[in-house]
């Protein structure tokens, strides 16, 4: 890649995922103005590897910049929080997508999505909301394709239960 | 039959699972609510989310602050280049001999003005201590200025990154302790290496190092900040 258009591509490549960056930020967790401090990071970051960037899957490779990030200032900030895969919580086993009345608000859903822990929220957010394949939400989430599967799986079981009321859970057991 | 509509939906039933799943879909209405219900569930997650708001100004004023300008034409550099050696002569003429008297090892502060508005705190630098100083944004690493501070014989800005405290402390080259420094290189620029904090060189033979945070936030914000303190020289 020639230096001199580096900057120019750089920019030009990454202003259409600027907003699914502020989503998933979002969706990792804070507020509107710690998800923009995570985005400036990483669009910071991502302009220093820039070079090494394989050219495939620019969404994936910059969300997992964003992600990288975040996991580093929560372990910086909380460095007794575990960051392992939480404890699969129970989900119904019927089917019952049918039962759901798919009238909820906007605000209802997005309010429950905020509930469900980070891996699941953000799973959803990447395969349902920014509706990424799963080999690139793998490659965001750094881990293989089987797990993205079975957790996507599990979280919209889950948002499913909880926008049903079939579980009720507290966020304190979340 | 239990049919998983989630694998259904994401093409990963065996060719076998999937046609049974089609037959029921034809003759079960359940199954087609079933599957109808998923599908509008993430069509109303997907919009929801989707929905959210998003600061695109303040998104797209991060962006052109991580890929800086292009680098200017050879002729604008030189022009740029000379005028910048003429201006550190008469500079060096006019207020060299009261420029920063930093013969003394970092001490309490003599004042402190807590502030993040990187003109404003240069500013007030100048005026209290009579010596020039750059003008350090912390921008260009994302960070923020907390405050500027003083003391005897060295300057002094606390930032924040990442949720992490650094300080860019100034001083005359002399003032340091240099003999345990070793170098190392970063982006391609040179850098020194004083225990765990970062320095550089610039212009009028002052030395800054960079301390606190975290050991990659130093080298970020030591690269932001070393390509302001030149200006020292535009006083």
């Amino acid at each position: 890649m020639n230096w001199f258009s580096r900057p120019r591509d750089f920019e030009k490549s990454v202003q259409p995922e600027l907003a699914v960056l502020y989503r998933v930020a979002r969706r990792l967790g804070g507020n509107a103005e710690q998800a923009e401090d995570l985005v400036q990071t990483t669009l910071i970051k991502a302009y220093q590897a820039w070079e090494r960037f394989d050219g495939r899957h620019l969404r994936s490779w910059l969300i997992r910049i964003l992600r990288n990030e975040f996991l580093m200032n929560v372990r910086s900030a909380r460095p007794e929080l575990s960051l392992d895969e939480p404890e699969a919580p129970e989900v119904s086993q019927d089917p019952f997508w049918s039962d759901l009345a798919w009238k909820i608000q906007a605000d209802q859903l997005l309010e429950e999505l905020e509930k469900l822990p980070e891996t699941y929220r953000v799973v959803i957010q990447l395969c349902d909301v920014e509706q990424l394949s799963y080999e690139e939400a793998a490659e965001a989430m750094d881990c293989p394709v089987g797990t993205i599967r079975s957790r996507l799986f599990r979280a919209r079981a889950l948002l499913r239960d909880r926008l049903t009321g079939v579980i009720s859970l507290t966020e304190d057991n979340v | 039959m239990f049919i998983d509509w989630q694998a259904y939906e994401d093409g990963s039933l065996s060719s076998e699972e999937r046609a049974q799943a089609d037959m029921l879909l034809q003759t079960d209405r359940q199954a087609r609510a079933e599957l109808d219900g998923l599908r509008q569930f993430r069509s109303a997650i997907r919009q929801a989310g989707q929905a959210e708001t998003v600061p695109t100004g303040t998104l797209n004023e991060m962006l052109r602050r991580a890929a800086p300008p292009q680098p200017r034409s050879q002729r604008t550099l030189f022009l740029t280049m000379g005028f910048a050696v003429a201006a550190a002569l008469i500079l060096g003429v006019l207020v060299g001999p009261r420029i920063l008297d930093l013969a003394q090892p970092k001490s309490q502060p003599t004042s402190v003005l807590a502030s993040s508005d990187p003109q404003e705190l240069r500013t007030w630098l100048i005026s209290n201590t009579r010596q020039p100083a750059p003008l350090i944004t912390a921008q260009g690493c994302g960070a923020r200025l907390v405050d500027g501070k003083y003391g005897p014989g060295w300057i002094a800005w606390d930032i924040e990154m990442n949720h992490q405290k650094y300080s860019i402390v100034g001083k005359k080259k002399s003032a340091w302790d240099m003999s345990r420094t070793t170098e190392t290189t970063y982006e391609g620029m040179p850098y020194m290496l004083k225990g765990d904090d970062v320095g550089w060189e610039c212009e009028l033979d002052m030395v800054y190092f960079v301390s606190g945070g975290t050991s990659q936030g130093r080298l970020e914000v030591a690269r932001a900040a070393r390509r302001e303190t030149p200006s020292i020289i535009r006083v």
